[in-house]
Formats: C-alpha cells, sequence, structure tokens
C-alpha cells in the first residue's frame, strides 16, 4: 500500500523526482565535468548541500581530480589525511603499466580500505554511507576511500539485560562497532560475516553472522532466504526487520528475538544460532529461537551454579504467576471456593459484599489500570517518573479499596501478577504472558479449573507446534533431542558440552568430557 | 487461522450462549459450617440445623460488622439433608453450600434410629458432602448443642471445630472419625465417633479420663466438652464408650492413632498418691489373629513408652532399677487389666471390634467369599484376645530426682 | 544427521502419548468397573491384562518389524483389500464409538462431582470440539510434544496424591488376596484386555516414528508403565475406601483428589487435581480423535485426512448425547469392550498367521 501511494504521489509531482538510482547512466564517462554534473543532478546539487566538493590538481601527473564526500557521513579529518594531503604531497611518477586509478588507489592514498568504482549507483550507494569518492579527469573509473564518519555514541552498559555480575558493554547503533564487539567474544576465524541488503528505496545493510563450523548450511540458508524475501522501500531498524522475517506475524508467540549483550550473541552463535546485525539498531537478531532462549538470561550462566538455578525456578515461578494468577484468583473464588482455607475465604467474602461489581469486572478493571500504569511509567519523561510511582501506589492501594471499588486481596493479587510480570527477561515473552493472561481470565471465567485447563492444553499444543525457522519453540525438550539439559535447569558448565542437536548442528560437540559423563 | 476460525467461532458462540450457571460470587453463597441432625416429631423427619458462618465477624477489619451474630442459625425439618437444603433457601438470602462443611452433629436420638443410616446414605450421594466431614454425636438433640456451642475463644464455629479435632490428635479422648471411615465400616465392624455434649453433669469420684461427656468435673470454660465415642454398627448407634475406653481402643489397633496421651496410674510406692505419666507411642503394635482354631485368637502386642513428667507422691524413681520395674509392672497390669475389661465388654454388648482387626483377620482367607463365610463379628464374640504390653521408661522429666521437700518434712 | 521437524516422532513423544491414551483412565469409570469384578485383588486385573495384551504385543512387533510400515497399510498388503477393509472399519468404529462414550463419560464426571450445575452439551463442546479438536488439528508431533511436556508433572502429580493420602492408607485392606477367586480374577484380566488395547490400535502409527527401535522401546514402557498406574492406584483405592465400600463409589480417583491433604495447610486441592486431570482429558481426545480420522481417511481413501477431524469431533459429541445416564453410557461402554477385547487380542495374531501362511506358500 504504502509503496503505491508513493508511486502515486510521485506521478503527480511530474515524474521529475526521481527516486532510487533507476534513471542514472551505468557507467561514468571520461570528462571529469560531466560525472560531476551528474552526481550535482543526483544530489539536488544546489538546494540541497550536502554534497561536498573538494577540487584540487594532481601536480605529479598534472591532471585535475575531484574529492566527493557527503557532509555528516563521512569524517573530514580523515579526508584531509589519508585522501587530500597523500594525493597533492605525492611526488611519484605515475608511470608504467598500471593505469592512473589503480596507481593512486595502491600506492598514494594511505587510507586502510579503498576499491574502484566504474558505476554511479554503488558510487551514490557508497557516498551515502559516508565514503569519498575521487574522480580524476579523464578515467572512467572512480576511486572510493572508506572514511566513514556517522556521529557514535560510545558503548554503554546494557539498560534491558542488566545483570550484576558480568561484561557490561552493550551493542550500539554502528553496525560496525557492533561486529567489533562481537568479534571481541568469539575470537575465531570461522566466524563468518556475510553481507546483504535490504530495502529497495534506501538500501541498509544487515550482517548475517554464524559459525561456519557449527550452524546449520540449511538453517543460514533459510534465514537468507527470507532476508531476500523482504519487500519494503525501507527498513530503519533490526525491530521493523523482525517483524518482516517472521513466519507468523499475527502469533502471539515471537519467533526471533533481540538482544543487547554481545556476551549473550557470542554464545548463541556457539550454539548453532544465526544473529543479524543492523546500522541504527543498538542490539543483536536473534534466529531461530526457543522458548528457552527467552526463559534464560546471561546471568544464569555467571552466578555460581545453585543461585543460578535458584533464579530459574523464581522465574518460572514468576511466568506462571504472571500468566496464571487472575485467572486462578477468578476460577477459586468464583467456581472452586472449597480451595481457599475457611478464614481466607470468609475474609474475601466480607469485603467483597461491599463491593458492587462482579469479580470478572474488578479484575478487569484492576488489571486495566495496572497495564495503563505500566504504559505511562515508560512514556513518561523521566523528571516526572516519580509521579507516576505514587499516583499508581495511591490508586492501586489504597483509595480503590477504601472507595469500594475492588477487594484488598485482589489488589494483591494484581501486584503479585504485576511484579511477576516483571521478572520475564524478554520482551518478546513478557508481552505474549501480558496478552495470554486476558485469555485465561476469560477462559476462568467461562468454565472455571476446566476452562484453564482446555485453553492451557490448547496452547501448549499451539506453542510445541510451532516453529521458528525449522526449531520446535520447546525443544530440545519436546520433542526430545539430545543436549546438555540446559532448560528449566542448568547443569554446571562442565557438563555442558553437548549442543543442542534440535538446531541440528554440524559440530555437536562443545568440548570433549574428560571422563565418559554420556549427555 | 482461516482453518481454525469458524470451529473456534462457533465454539465461543456456544459458550456463550448456554454460559456456565455455576459461577457464583462469594458474598452470595452462605457457607455452613455445621450441620445437626435430629430426629423430627413426624416419623421418617428429620429436623437439620446449619450453622452458617457470618463472614462479617471477625474476618476482616475493613468489613467488621459490629452487632452482628458470628453465624446463623437455622432449623428445617424435612424428609433428607437435600431437601432440607433447597427449603432453608426460604428464609436464607444467599444460596447455601457445603464446600467449607467440615462437621456433622448427630443427635443422639437420631443416631440410635434406624433412619440414621437412610439419612446419612442419603446425603453422601449429594457431591458437595465431603468424605472427610468428621461426625460427632451428641448426648442432646444436635440443634440444642449447637445453639449451646458459644465458645469464648474462636467466635467463628469451623475454627472451634479445627482446633478440636487438633487436639484429639494429641489427647485421644475422643476418636477422629469421619465419613470416609464410617462407610468403610458399614458390614457390622464398630464405627466410633466422637461424643460431646452442653449438659454438664459432673462426676468427681472417677480416674482421670474414665469420664463420658459431660462428666468431667469442670466449672466454667465454654459450654461444650467432647470426650467419649459413640459406637456406631451398621449406621446406628449401640452404645458409648467413655474417655478411657476410647483411648484404649485406638491403642489397640494396628495402626495406633494416639500419638501421645498423659493418663495416671496408683503410684506402686505410695498407694495413697496417682502418678501422671505421658503414654507415648513405642514402635508399631502388633497383631496376630489366628483364624485356623475356633474359637479364633487374637494375640496383640502393645509396645508403649512412657515419660514421667509428674510425680505427685514425690517418689524418687531415678534412683533404682526395682522401683522402675515396679512402675512398669504397674502400668502393664492396668492397661493389660483395662483393655482385657474393654474387649469383654465389647465381646459381650456387640457384634464386632473397633479395633480393626478384622484388616488383619482378612489376611488369612483367600477370597471375599470366604471371608463373608466365616463371619468375623460373630467368631470374634467367643475368640481368646490377648492383649500385653511392653512399657520402656524413656525419661523422667527434668529434675533428677523429685524436689527434696517431703524429705525435709520428715527432718523436722 | 536428524532433521528436526521431519514430520516424525520420537520414542519419548511416543511414549507421552500413550500414557496419554491409557494411564488417564485411572481417573474415569474403568477402576469401578474393574472393582466391581476383582474386588480386592482388583489391582491384579490391570497387570493380567497387560501380560495377555504383551503377548499379543510381541506379535504386532514382530510383523511391523518385518514391514516397516503402518499398522493399516500392513493389514490391506497382508488380509487383501476388502477383509483388510473390513478390519479397519471395524477398528474405527471401535476407536471412535469408545471416544464418544469416553468423552460423555469424562463430561459426567464434570458435571456430577465438580459443576452439577452446568449443561452437559457445554462441558462436552468444550472438550472435544473446542480443546481435543484443536490440539489434533496442530497434528500428531504437537499432540506428541505436548504430552511430553505434560506426562512428567501428570506422574509427579500421582506420586504427591498417593503421598498425600498415604496416612489414611490401610495396606491390609487389599486382603483376602485373591478377591473373588483366583479363576475370577484371571477372567476379568482377559476381558478387560481392551483398557490397554490402544497399544495395538497406536501400531497405526507406527510409520510415524524415526525407528522401528523407538517405536518397540515405546510401545513396551507404553503398556507397563500404564498398567502399573492402574494397579497402584486400583489397589490405593481399596486400601483407601475398603472392600466393600470401594463398590458404591462411582468416581473414586475424584473422591481420592478430595480426601488428599499437602501437610495440614492445604487440604482442599481437588480442583488443581481437576485441572491437570482436565488437561490430560484433551490431550487424550485429542489422540484418539486424530486416530479415528486417520482410519476413517484410510478406509474411504482420503487423503487430506485432517479435515475429517472437525465433523468426527462434532459427531462423537452427538453420539455422546444420546446416552440417557452415565450407567448406560458405563453399560455400552463395558459391553464394547468386551467385544473389542478379542479383536485386539487376535488381530496381531491373525496378521501374523498369514503372513507364516503365505511365506509358505511363497517357498
Amino acid at each position: 500500500m504504502g509503496g503505491f501511494l508513493n508511486r502515486l504521489f510521485g506521478g503527480d509531482e511530474g515524474g521529475g523526482d526521481n527516486t532510487g538510482t533507476e534513471g542514472l547512466p551505468t557507467s561514468f564517462s571520461d570528462s571529469l565535468d560531466c560525472n560531476v554534473d551528474q552526481f550535482k543532478a543526483e544530489f539536488r546539487y544546489p538546494e540541497n548541500s550536502a554534497l561536498k566538493f573538494r577540487e584540487l590538481l594532481i601536480p605529479s601527473v598534472n591532471r585535475r581530480a575531484m574529492v566527493l564526500f557527503v557532509d555528516g557521513a563521512a569524517d573530514t579529518v580523515q579526508i584531509n589525511d589519508y585522501v587530500i594531503r597523500p594525493l597533492l604531497e605525492t611526488d611519484r611518477k605515475m608511470e608504467g603499466l598500471q593505469s592512473l586509478p589503480v596507481e593512486i588507489k595502491n600506492n598514494i592514498l594511505t587510507g586502510s580500505g579503498s576499491e574502484l568504482l566504474e558505476g554511479f549507483p554503488q558510487a551514490i550507494k557508497k557516498l551515502v554511507n559516508g565514503s569519498t569518492i575521487i574522480l580524476v579527469d579523464g578515467e572512467e573509473q572512480a576511486i572510493v576511500v572508506e572514511t566513514e564518519g556517522f556521529e557514535n555514541r560510545s558503548v554503554a552498559e546494557p539498560t534491558r539485560e542488566v545483570v550484576i555480575k558480568g561484561p557490561r558493554s552493550a551493542f550500539i547503533e554502528s553496525a560496525a562497532i557492533n561486529r567489533s564487539l562481537l568479534r571481541r567474544q568469539v575470537k575465531d576465524h570461522r566466524l563468518v560475516s556475510e553481507t546483504m541488503t535490504v530495502g529497495k528505496e534506501s538500501p541498509q545493510e544487515v550482517s548475517i553472522l554464524y559459525m561456519a563450523h557449527i550452524a546449520d548450511p540449511a538453517l543460514v540458508q533459510n534465514v537468507k532466504e527470507s532476508l531476500s524475501k523482504v519487500e519494503k522501500d525501507a527498513i530503519l531498524t533490526l525491530s521493523a526487520m523482525e517483524e518482516l522475517i517472521e513466519s507468523r506475524p499475527y502469533s502471539l508467540f515471537p519467533s526471533t528475538m533481540t538482544t543487547e549483550r554481545p556476551d549473550r550473541a557470542g554464545s548463541f552463535l556457539l550454539e548453532g544460532h544465526v544473529v543479524m546485525l543492523m546500522d541504527n539498531s543498538p542490539d543483536a537478531l536473534i534466529a531461530p529461537i526457543t522458548f528457552w532462549s527467552m526463559f534464560h538470561t546471561a546471568e544464569d550462566q555467571f552466578l555460581r551454579w545453585a543461585f543460578g538455578n535458584f533464579a530459574r525456578i523464581v522465574r518460572l515461578i514468576a511466568l506462571f504467576l504472571s500468566l496464571l494468577m487472575p485467572a486462578l484468583y477468578l476460577a477459586v473464588v468464583t467456581f472452586h471456593p472449597e480451595m481457599i482455607p475457611t478464614d481466607l475465604m470468609l475474609a474475601i467474602a466480607a469485603s467483597r459484599e461491599r463491593v458492587p461489581f462482579p469479580t470478572l469486572l474488578e479484575l478487569l478493571l484492576m488489571e486495566i489500570t495496572f497495564e495503563i500504569l505500566r504504559e505511562a511509567g515508560i512514556r513518561v519523561p523521566t523528571p516526572l517518573g516519580t509521579t507516576i510511582g505514587i499516583v499508581g501506589a495511591l490508586i492501586l492501594g489504597q483509595a480503590a479499596v477504601q472507595a469500594n471499588l475492588v477487594s484488598p486481596l485482589l489488589v494483591v493479587v494484581i501486584a503479585i501478577t504485576g511484579l511477576s510480570s516483571f521478572a520475564i527477561p524478554d520482551v518478546g515473552l513478557s508481552v505474549m504472558t501480558r496478552i495470554l493472561r486476558f485469555i485465561f481470565v476469560i477462559a476462568a471465567h467461562l468454565l472455571g479449573f476446566v476452562g484453564l485447563a482446555l485453553v492451557l492444553a490448547a496452547m501448549l499444543a499451539y506453542a510445541t507446534s510451532i516453529k521458528s525457522f525449522g526449531v520446535p519453540f520447546f525443544s530440545p525438550l519436546a520433542p526430545h533431542f539430545p543436549s546438555s539439559r540446559d532448560l528449566f535447569l542448568r547443569p554446571i558448565l562442565k557438563k555442558q558440552w553437548l549442543r543442542p542437536l534440535s538446531m541440528s548442528p554440524k559440530d555437536q560437540i562443545r568440548d570433549e568430557p574428560e571422563g565418559g559423563d554420556g549427555p | 487461522m482461516k482453518k481454525y476460525g469458524w470451529p473456534i467461532g462457533m465454539l465461543v458462540l456456544v459458550l456463550f450462549l448456554t454460559g456456565c450457571s455455576e459461577r457464583q460470587e462469594l458474598e452470595k453463597q452462605a457457607f455452613v459450617a455445621v450441620i445437626g441432625l435430629d430426629k423430627g416429631e413426624k416419623e421418617h423427619q428429620i429436623e437439620v440445623t446449619f450453622q452458617i458462618s457470618n463472614p462479617q465477624v471477625n474476618t476482616t477489619q475493613s468489613a467488621e460488622a459490629q452487632n452482628e451474630e458470628p453465624s446463623n442459625i437455622v432449623t428445617i425439618t424435612a424428609v433428607d439433608l437435600l431437601s432440607a437444603k433447597e427449603l432453608v433457601q426460604t428464609s436464607l438470602s444467599r444460596e447455601i453450600t457445603f464446600s467449607h462443611l467440615r462437621t456433622i452433629i448427630v443427635g443422639e436420638k437420631l443416631a440410635k434410629e434406624d433412619l440414621f443410616r437412610h439419612v446419612i446414605g442419603s446425603a453422601i450421594i449429594d457431591p458437595e458432602m465431603r468424605r472427610e466431614a468428621i461426625m460427632i454425636v451428641s448426648k442432646e438433640p444436635a440443634q440444642d448443642f449447637i445453639h449451646a456451642n458459644k465458645p469464648t475463644m474462636e467466635t467463628r464455629p469451623h475454627k472451634y471445630y479445627e482446633f478440636m479435632e487438633d487436639n484429639w490428635k494429641n489427647t485421644g479422648f475422643v476418636p477422629i472419625s469421619n465419613l470416609n471411615v464410617f462407610f468403610q465400616r458399614t458390614e457390622g465392624e464398630l464405627f466410633l465417633a466422637g461424643y460431646a455434649t452442653a449438659q454438664k453433669d459432673p462426676e468427681y469420684e472417677k480416674n482421670d479420663d474414665t469420664y463420658l461427656a459431660g462428666e468431667v468435673p469442670q466449672s466454667g470454660g465454654d459450654p461444650v466438652e467432647m470426650i467419649g465415642s459413640a459406637v456406631m454398627q451398621k449406621g446406628r448407634m449401640v452404645g458409648t464408650l467413655n474417655g478411657e475406653e476410647t483411648r484404649l481402643s485406638l491403642l489397640l489397633r494396628r495402626k495406633n492413632l494416639l500419638k501421645t496421651m498423659i493418663t495416671t496410674f496408683p503410684d506402686p510406692l505410695n498407694e495413697d498418691y496417682r502418678i501422671s505419666v505421658v503414654v507415648g507411642q513405642g514402635p508399631k503394635t502388633k497383631v496376630k489373629v489366628n483364624t485356623d482354631r475356633s474359637p479364633p485368637e487374637v494375640d496383640v502386642v502393645v509396645p508403649i513408652v512412657l515419660k514421667i513428667n509428674s510425680n505427685i507422691a514425690l517418689e524418687d524413681y531415678t534412683v533404682s532399677k526395682q522401683r522402675q520395674e515396679a512402675l512398669k509392672k504397674m502400668v502393664k497390669t492396668k492397661m493389660e487389666q483395662a483393655s482385657g475389661e474393654l474387649i469383654e465388654k465389647i465381646q459381650e454388648e456387640y457384634k464386632g471390634e473397633p479395633f480393626v482387626w478384622y484388616a488383619t483377620a482378612r489376611k488369612n482367607f483367600r477370597t471375599t467369599g470366604d471371608f463373608e463365610r466365616y463371619d468375623w463379628g460373630e467368631q470374634f464374640k467367643k475368640a481368646d484376645v490377648h492383649v500385653s504390653f511392653e512399657v520402656t521408661i524413656e525419661s523422667f522429666g527434668e529434675q533428677l530426682r523429685p524436689p527434696t521437700l517431703n524429705k525435709r518434712e520428715k527432718d523436722e | 544427521m536428524i532433521r528436526v521437524s521431519d514430520g516424525k516422532i520420537g520414542p519419548r513423544e511416543f511414549f507421552a502419548i500413550l500414557y496419554g491414551m491409557m494411564a488417564i483412565r485411572v481417573t474415569d469409570a474403568t477402576p469401578s468397573l474393574m472393582l466391581e469384578d476383582g474386588l480386592t485383588a482388583a489391582w491384579m486385573l490391570p497387570l493380567i491384562s497387560a501380560i495377555v495384551l504383551f503377548g499379543s504385543l510381541m506379535f504386532l512387533l514382530a510383523i511391523l518389524k518385518k514391514y516397516n510400515m503402518g499398522l493399516i497399510d500392513i493389514v490391506f498388503e497382508l488380509a487383501g483389500n476388502g477383509f483388510g477393509r473390513l478390519i479397519i472399519l471395524f477398528m474405527f468404529v471401535t476407536v471412535f464409538s469408545s471416544m464418544s462414550l469416553n468423552g460423555r463419560s469424562y463430561s459426567d464426571i464434570v458435571i456430577t462431582m465438580y459443576y452439577p450445575k452446568s449443561p452437559l452439551l457445554l462441558i462436552m463442546v468444550a472438550l472435544i470440539l473446542g480443546a481435543a479438536l484443536f490440539i489434533a488439528h496442530r497434528g500428531l508431533e504437537a499432540i506428541g510434544r505436548t504430552a511430553l511436556l505434560v506426562v512428567p508433572i501428570f506422574m509427579l502429580t500421582s506420586v504427591l496424591l498417593i503421598i498425600g493420602v498415604a496416612n489414611q492408607l490401610d495396606p491390609l485392606f487389599i486382603f483376602p488376596i485373591a478377591g473373588p477367586g483366583e479363576l475370577e480374577v484371571i477372567k476379568g484380566g482377559l476381558e478387560f484386555s481392551a483398557f490397554f488395547a490402544d497399544i495395538i490400535i497406536v501400531g497405526v502409527l507406527a510409520d510415524r516414528l524415526r525407528t522401528f527401535n523407538a517405536y518397540r522401546t515405546a510401545s513396551i514402557w507404553g503398556l507397563w508403565v500404564p498398567a502399573a498406574k492402574m494397579a497402584l492406584f486400583l489397589a490405593v483405592y481399596v486400601m483407601m475406601f475398603d472392600y466393600p465400600a470401594v463398590r458404591n463409589i462411582a468416581y473414586p480417583y475424584h473422591h481420592l483428589t478430595r480426601m488428599a491433604m499437602v501437610g495440614s495447610l492445604a487440604n482442599h486441592m481437588e480442583a488443581l487435581f481437576l485441572a491437570l486431570w482436565f488437561v490430560g482429558a484433551a490431550i487424550h481426545f485429542a489422540t484418539y480423535l486424530y486416530i479415528s480420522a486417520l482410519l476413517l481417511g484410510k478406509l474411504i481413501n482420503y487423503q487430506p485426512f485432517p479435515q475429517l477431524l472437525f465433523p468426527l469431533a462434532g459427531l462423537s459429541v452427538l453420539i455422546g448425547m444420546l446416552p440417557e445416564n452415565p450407567l448406560m453410557g458405563d453399560q455400552l461402554r463395558k459391553l464394547l469392550l468386551q467385544s473389542s477385547s478379542g479383536l485386539f487380542l487376535l488381530l496381531p495374531v491373525f496378521l501374523w498367521g498369514i503372513d507364516r501362511f503365505r511365506k509358505g506358500g511363497k517357498e
């Protein structure tokens, strides 16, 4: 639809606004002025001040040359030092078998990355990505020097996946720096970094990283295919990409996830997953994922065995509470009062006597208030943050009860639910539980525990049958595959010597165990 | 998604159309804590008393109603429990439910009738009736008992019975007798239900545990007493056992239900005084039943462990082995004598036994038919029963010897 | 290399399916039928049934190993098109009617024990047309994996349940040891062997397992574990309620959950057991529905058999509504079991015989 509208409006403006690089001559001419004019036209020169020129005369051959770069994208200091100065100061005799551009590229320029180009489309792509183009009069080739100079923030601490113990660097918005962070984690020559371009109108590069000796080639192929199938004019971030490569965009269950921790991405790489990086996205996209990828945190492995597992048990309880607590409360109170200890039951009954709403309405009211509070908490500007806390505590805790809008126990139920949902480490999983919770509430309202059980069974059947890039959601538990059993609990690191076979890794064994300790 | 669309849509439609009438808000239900059953004035009629907890008393601060009673007691005359449950709705605004019912009180008069078997047998068909409900027989009509039972500490009725039951586990004055056990023993075995009363008629001459409910020398306190048991056979009350007999019948079982109890014996060293001992469970009671000979022979060995935590004669037992032996012997003979008397009484009065020895006897038979033909109840009447107690003394309390008060007395 | 999503299931999933199909019977009206016949020796019945079926299973395994395809194809191969179709028809009728009657029975349990005011149709629709249909629609893989996720929980809760009632049990109640007499017990065991006949029926799924060895291991475990569980629970029922009172109790499992106590804190936990039981029931009926559709699909040569699931589920709800009350349904169920026992016991032997005979003819 968007593409159609674009074309429609593009047509209205008389076709002069030529989007993309389609109408360009593919190759350079040998006239410098002609080439420069072409660039000027492409960049809408006088109105658009983005394109910068620096004309110079290469003294040794006495030829005119033009250095072009895009303001903001290229680093001018680098251009001065590695491009203009060597060109002006050279006294090398340009003669011999090699052509002039090759000579300049190889022997004059001091920058580390440079290549030759013969066509406009590539040259423009390089320019907007921050490279510098050198055109020499009389030559049909352009020299590209990498002088990328986008503004970057420095590597910061993770904000979503905080750990107490463990590395504290997080991905930032630069793909190059992210790749370097990842290389630093996995120092292996078999870490392959392929590049693909997505987006037709304003192309972005996506790096696909995987371990050549571990990752299943079929999986890598699968990921690449779904990337190449993406048809969209522009994809700005990985988060948008996430939805585009997913096979079930409507589903509540995510099939990819993002992490902002290089160490986490590294450990995924070593299990045979594929990691995708993209400029402007301060996280890495992991595919395929399983339930366990979302349930585990980086810290589980950093903390001592006992505490790591304790944290996991707590998180598992939190997951169940977050999913089922309101529904359980509703089912118990309206269908199975015999389950509540008599004293508590009488207390609830007494406090409910003055509440005018049925339990379902009371529950939904509180639940929705809590969700609003959570949403407001994210959107509110930081200086106002404390206000939300005070208002929330007042509304949820005291006033609602005193006004007989809700019964006190319900506040406790909602508070526990809310707290539990914050203990779920992954955003995708947390969002999923928040929405599924309402489905369970409806089920409990209709049929009590029977309804809960049936929805739970159906949900489990759905969850176990979905696949993320061919890997079942609950593997290697169901379906069962040999693995190191790093599932609900983790074994000690020494025993984690087998990669989960559900990923079909090429190399299944991380490290030969010393004893004959089977998987 | 389209594939599942219409089945799911239909399902949701059906669910919403029919709805589920099971759902009921807590405040719209009346939770019965205690049921009382009595004989009605007319033939085949019973009076059912419901004690319904009032949630607004003593439960939560925020919803306290100051001037309300803790429970609402209604009596309905009907042919059975289910119709009474329906009839009570004529005066009760909330829907009555048994989901928190734990205690059933039966008036002695009804319990002795044949009608009771029918009433309780039909009541259990109602799925709301729970088999773990405790059954108590009251000396007076159950409705009088329920009206009289206003304990000071536990204003909410369910709490009172809950704590009382916990007590019974320790004292053994009253057997813990739920409906499940009642329905287990319908073939002539004896079932012991708790015996209680609110009519006090204290007797001061007895030993410490040979009382029946109402006879305990007590003044003040809560109006209700529970001690002893009602003996039920084939769903009918046929007699009573006093506190001591109840304790013994719990003690003589293969699965001893009595954790510890405190009882007194004549002091072997000083006939004027009695000595209080804590009798605890030893290793498992051994029961052997020989059905090959006629009359059958029952051999019971009960190991018990004594703790001497009080010693009113202030005699010193710690110093001499002989004194301890004398005490052991005294306990042994007294216990054996008492159980001999109990067994004799049961053999004479009833056809059956409350000690679950029939389960041991069943071991000797190959098929259920054989056992039924044997007629254990009849055979037990003439069985030779040997009960022996194995007594060990575990401790003598926190003092090495009794305080030397009496010696000083002698010195002076 | 093992492909993860090849549409086949592994031994653990298969075992879980078998467990879901058979072990859940301790919770329905089956124990009452067995206790009626076996009295105090009822716990021996499932073991005897299992021994008998084990022999039959060995024949089945021999054939499956030889032909390396599903039971349906083997039946067609060995018994010919016409006769084979008759056998498949009979299998379908048995499986389908047993599903319908069971569905009714399970809904009756809910209505009787927990939701006395709810309409029967609602529970049946929610169970069979709702959850079971959805699970079956997700395919055999989904059934197996879901079962694998929940079966360990069922095993754990069974143990917890027994611990919860342990102090109310009296082991001596299972005497007299032989119940109604040895002959009666053995006869009962044979009669009830159809309760575990699922082990023969699931032969139709044999080609959906990765290897034959997986099938063999899983089916042997899948026969003995549910049989042992049934035996254990029958013994527990007798120890809890005592003979003869146990004969009067309609759904002993649900009474047991009512009596269970987790310490003195939580003693009315039956609703939790109800929820777990119903998760199991959904998987149970999903499996039956799937197998019925598979059989019907083969019978009428209709390849996209998952499309039959919906009409079959609807039909089974309608059939389930037919009996007037649970007792009538139970009688029908018993009749069905007794008549199908012979078929499932003899089918593998019969197939094996034909196979032998043919081999002899060829040589």
